[in-house]
């Protein structure tokens, strides 16, 4: 018989076992002292190899899959070209909005501070975008080790929210180089069942629409910051609302052409072999293009997913207006009864 | 009662009579497709069975003997493994009788066939994974005296003599046990000398850092920590709210602003006190080089929260007025900026109980510190300091301080009905890596000092008052127990402001 | 029994990619907590003991990244569940909670937190059938000097809790007044806040107490501070609201789902 000893135990048993976090945004935290001492926000640790993944999609699956593709159905029963029904609920303060596509289900939260601009824009605010994908979304995320598709899609955000300037930074000025608005918002990942890019950027641009800003009056020297309850807060000024739509490129139809399959599930993701994803308003203007490399598209065919994105934007925006509508009248008949206590002016 | 002898361990046995198998081994055929352990189902056990070897040789031979298992864990389904063998035999044992399930124990009996040859390993195969024989109690019966049952009439051979063991290396391969021993004496000790109650000695050097406006160095045992104290003016931008800075001190479990609650800051809600705890490289062998980890984060906060529930600085002494001597504070005065502490926290040594000497370094610091005067100047519209005017800092009189226990849960021995608790005062880090259970209590008892010595102060009563309460982990401390910690934690002030005496840093 | 303004809103299982999971909002302060267990999973191998299993908790913030405060909060949490799951079930393996923070007045403030995340956490890991030893149940307790002013209270949630002990000098003073799961102002007005969690056999699991009363500092706090006999008169109240009320609400909730 043949002996082979078991590695010892690890003497430290005790150590807390939670892991430090990173940020994949390190924002400059705006403290009230001179010099940025960051020390709380916290850094990397390193890890070792193995980290847990998902199950590889098994063979049988993939084939009905893509068989089923090849016959114009999706596993879910949708038409190819047909997003998961989107259910938006707001919270009890502005700015927080709950997007769920299907079982995917992202959080998106706005907040404001004032704080001091930066020295070569003394007019404009600021806005940054936090995406940090953990556990609790799939267990193949870990916090403090963003994977690809964070990376893909802190990058997108940027791009279609940040660079299209669809957010007005320069209606957050307060007082020009001294103090401005600086907004944030930070984005929650619950559920991971595909199409996470979609649903993030209808969260932020549903929860950036939803948001509203306390009035402020400069007098002199003096910034006065009115509470909600003296003075109704104003919505941000957005000039267009881009949404992202993304199509998953995967198996053959009938014709022998790649289908473009649109808000695919975890299981499609899995089996895709490209994505591309198309940020449009819904005038129609094309925020940007996003095709990263996966299976060699025709051009045609690329052209026609920018359009067909253009046409479900259009539905998107309409959703999105009826649901802000319907939040906003659901507050003013008062159903949140704090909120109309504290509006002194609807006593007309 | 057959008497039997019983099998000696050498290699993990202490003096005391415990055997702690030191390694798990792994049992493999290098033919992989034999059904190994025997039970004909063939499940692929292919590398064998999991389970602990424990060297039995020294025994003599040819002697029925008998080995007893003990499982700690109670546990529906026995668990406890249905045979052993001999390494390098076919010999089976098979236990005598069903396995007994008592509450918290569990025990098999093997008996030993009559055998020729020696007896080298004892290989006790664990069918399940949730029995362990790490055990608290002797897994083989102490070298009392043997007597071997022997069939045939011989005479009896002389019982092998007792096995010694230094306590080093009974400390190192079981420390649980050699903590829990050294308690169950009477009266309790501890392994470092002390008794249960009994605190360690702290020394205080105050100012040494000369950089830092106010720096304390404290060790306590084998624990050292360096504090260090900076302020820096902060200047409040025209049209900034003052209330914004000081909300947190004021009301310390929120820090709600103007315009919302937490801000695109992130983590820097702070207030005017910054506190970081860092533990410095060699501190300890647990703490390697790298970005804090999860102690020093989790201190930092706690003491953050300590320094802002005391309210050890008076919120006017960091206030910068809009005026040119401290005479008088007009009520229009208006404040143009602020004393920002920056608290810094090293901890040089680590040998348990940081919290304790982390914050008496605190409090000493601070009592310590003198800043330079600041004021408003109307031409530059800047603050300007006077090095050549220090003055201390405005601190609170009676000054709380943090007392930290451990608890640790001795097993229950037969004669007993369950287990009993010991709390040890200002542990260190053998046993807090013993214990589970901890709590902290932040007390202030009023002292006074009547001709030249210190005693409690009558006017007070005799109360100790408490601001904070930290119990964490565990689930055996009583609430009756807490009690009795204040009143250890009222003598262990005394002594810190005794300390604090001899530094001049009179507190009183 | 429960009244209902005192019972909070829970929602079990929301998210359907855990193993379990559980929602909950307390009905006095607002918070609202998100929390999803999984496991048990595949550990890391620095991480792996040898005859448990690992327990790993994250929490995540509203608003910010994680910093100190939420490394402490996790701290807290694990250590309040190691001794509540049975580990030896399943060595060698990692069973993760992740909390989310959903809402809160104020995301900074520690006692209004941790209340609803210790309660989040024990419901979701009983409904991921992690291998549990007892439940526990976690309340927060704020005592004032005077009734709370200009803030609506639930039925309930304000007490009265006597002091009694030695000295009987003046019977107003006698008693404390307790507000239970009390919202960011009332917590304002608050000497001092207690947040315990006992386990339904009565064991202490985690006291957080801290004195919070209002002031500039340095000497004007020089009289703060409360007795311990008060204070342990407080704990035997939250000791019988954790084990009867607690459990009666753990009990109700999963009423439907036959774990018991």
């Amino acid at each position: 018989m043949r002996l082979k000893p078991l590695p010892h135990p690890s003497t430290n048993h005790h150590r807390h076992h939670h892991r430090t976090p990173s940020s994949s945004r390190i924002t400059n935290p705006s403290r009230p002292s001179p010099n940025p001492r960051s020390r709380e926000t916290v850094q990397l640790v390193h890890y070792s190899a193995t980290m847990p993944k998902e199950p590889e999609i098994s063979l049988a699956e993939k084939t009905f899959v893509l068989e089923a593709l090849k016959q114009n159905l999706r596993v879910d029963g949708r038409g190819i070209h047909s997003f998961r029904e989107i259910e938006l609920s707001f919270g009890d303060d502005y700015g927080f909005v709950d997007v769920r596509l299907g079982k995917t289900r992202v959080l998106a939260r706005i907040s404001a501070e004032i704080v001091k601009p930066r020295s070569d824009r003394p007019f404009e605010g600021t806005f940054t975008i936090s995406t940090e994908m953990g556990p609790m979304a799939s267990p193949s995320f870990e916090v403090g080790r963003p994977t690809d598709l964070d990376h893909t899609l802190s990058r997108l955000l940027e791009k279609s929210i940040r660079r299209s300037t669809a957010l007005d930074l320069e209606s957050l000025c307060i007082v020009t180089g001294q103090r401005v608005w600086s907004l944030r918002a930070d984005l929650h990942f619950l559920s991971h069942d595909g199409n996470l890019i979609d649903t993030a950027c209808i969260a932020t641009i549903t929860a950036l629409a939803h948001f509203r800003l306390p009035v402020i009056t400069v007098s002199g020297e003096d910034i006065t910051i009115h509470p909600v309850t003296e003075r109704v807060p104003v919505p941000l000024s957005l000039l267009h609302w881009p949404i992202c739509v993304t199509f998953s490129f995967l198996g053959e139809d009938e014709d022998g052409e790649v289908v473009c399959v649109l808000d695919a599930t975890a299981q499609e993701e899995a089996l895709r072999e490209g994505d591309m994803t198309v940020t449009v308003n819904k005038n129609g203007e094309v925020c940007q293009i996003s095709k990263s490399g996966g299976v060699a598209v025709e051009a045609e065919t690329l052209m026609k997913c920018a359009r067909m994105a253009a046409e479900k934007v259009k539905g998107i925006d309409k959703l999105i207006a009826t649901a802000l509508r319907d939040d906003e009248v659901a507050r003013n008949k008062g159903n949140l009864d704090w909120l109309k206590e504290g509006k002194s002016e609807n006593e007309r | 009662m057959v008497s039997s002898s019983r099998i000696q361990c050498k290699g993990a046995a202490d003096a005391l009579g415990y055997c702690h198998p030191v390694r798990r081994w792994w049992v493999g055929d290098d033919d992989d497709d034999d059904d190994d352990d025997g039970d004909g189902d063939g499940d692929g056990d292919d590398e064998g069975k999991e389970g602990v070897a424990v060297n039995a040789s020294g025994v003599d031979k040819s002697h029925a003997c008998e080995l007893v298992a003990i499982s700690p864990y109670p546990t529906a389904e026995a668990t406890w493994p249905s045979s052993a063998f001999l390494l390098g035999s076919d010999l089976k044992l098979k236990p005598k009788s069903k396995p007994d399930v008592e509450p918290c124990k569990q025990t098999t009996h093997f008996q030993m066939l009559h055998f020729e040859g020696s007896l080298d390993w004892v290989f006790l195969p664990v069918l399940s994974t949730s029995a362990s024989l790490v055990s608290t109690k002797p897994l083989f019966s102490p070298m009392s005296s043997l007597t071997p049952q022997v069939d045939s009439g011989e005479s009896l051979p002389p019982p092998p003599p007792p096995l010694t063991f230094s306590t080093s290396l009974f400390r190192q391969i079981s420390p649980a046990l050699y903590l829990q021993r050294h308690l169950l004496h009477s009266p309790p000790t501890r392994p470092n000398g002390r008794s249960p109650s009994q605190c360690r000695d702290f020394t205080l050097t105050t100012n040494s850092l000369s950089h830092a406006h106010g720096s304390a160095v404290v060790r306590a045992g084998d624990t050292a920590v360096v504090c260090g104290i900076r302020g820096e003016v902060l200047t409040i931008a025209p049209g900034d709210d003052p209330s914004r800075f000081e909300s947190y001190h004021s009301s310390p479990t929120s820090a709600t602003h103007a315009c919302g609650s937490r801000g695109a800051g992130g983590a820097s809600w702070g207030g005017l006190i910054v506190t970081n705890v860092e533990l410095s490289t060699g501190c300890s062998k647990k703490y390697p080089l790298g970005p804090p980890g999860g102690l020093a984060q989790t201190l930092s906060d706690q003491l953050h929260e300590l320094v802002n529930v005391t309210k050890l600085v008076s919120l006017d002494s960091l206030r910068i007025y809009d005026r040119e001597d401290y005479s008088d504070v007009t009520p229009n005065a208006k404040i143009k900026g602020y004393w920002s502490l920056y608290i810094d926290v090293l901890c040089i040594s680590l040998d348990g109980n940081i919290l304790d000497a982390a914050w008496y370094a605190i409090v000493a610091a601070l009592k310590s510190s003198r800043l330079p005067l600041a004021s408003w100047n109307q031409t530059e519209e800047r603050v300007f300091c006077d090095s050549s005017l220090y003055h201390p800092l405005s601190l609170r009189r009676s000054l709380p301080f943090t007392t930290t226990f451990a608890l640790i849960s001795l097993p229950h021995s037969d004669d007993n009905g369950g287990g009993t608790t010991v709390l040890l005062n200002d542990p260190d880090s053998y046993e807090e890596d013993e214990a589970c259970e901890f709590l902290t209590i932040l007390s202030t008892t009023d002292f006074e000092i009547v001709e030249g010595e210190l005693s409690r102060s009558p006017l007070a009563g005799l109360r100790t008052r408490v601001e904070k309460i930290e119990k964490r982990g565990g689930c055996k401390i009583g609430l009756r127990q807490i009690e009795s910690c204040t009143h250890q934690a009222t003598s262990k002030a005394a002594r810190y402001i005794q300390s604090l005496m001899k530094e001049q840093l009179t507190p009183i | 029994m429960t009244s209902s303004p005192l019972v909070p809103e829970i929602s079990l299982n929301p998210l359907p990619q855990s193993d379990g999971s559980c929602q909950y909002t307390c009905p006095t302060s607002r918070t609202t907590i998100l929390t999803s267990v999984n496991g048990p999973l595949e550990v890391r191998p620095k991480d792996e003991l040898p005859n448990h299993a690992t327990i790993e908790v994250i929490v995540k913030p509203g608003i910010g990244v994680a910093g100190v405060r939420e490394t402490r909060l996790s701290s807290l949490i694990h250590s309040t569940l190691k001794s509540l799951i049975l580990t030896n079930h399943h060595p060698r393996t990692l069973i993760q909670v992740v909390a989310q923070i959903v809402q809160a007045e104020d995301h900074t403030s520690l006692p209004l937190l941790l209340t609803p995340l210790l309660n989040c956490t024990i419901l979701s890991l009983l409904i991921a059938g992690i291998p549990m030893r007892t439940v526990g149940w976690s309340v927060h307790l704020a005592v004032l000097q005077h009734p709370p002013k200009t803030v609506k209270t639930a039925e309930g949630q304000v007490f009265r809790l006597g002091r009694g002990g030695e000295d009987e000098m003046e019977t107003e003073e006698s008693e404390q007044i307790v507000v239970r799961n009390p919202n960011g102002e009332i917590l304002g007005q608050a000497e001092s806040s207690h947040t315990v969690t006992f386990s339904k056999e009565g064991e202490v699991l985690l006291i957080e107490s801290m004195e919070c009363s209002q002031g500039s500092g340095g000497q004007s706090a020089d009289g703060q501070g409360w007795d311990i006999s008060d204070f342990l008169r407080l704990a035997e109240e939250g000791k019988r609201i954790c084990c009867e009320e607690g459990v009666e609400i753990i009990r109700e909730a999963l009423a439907d789902r036959k774990v018991f």
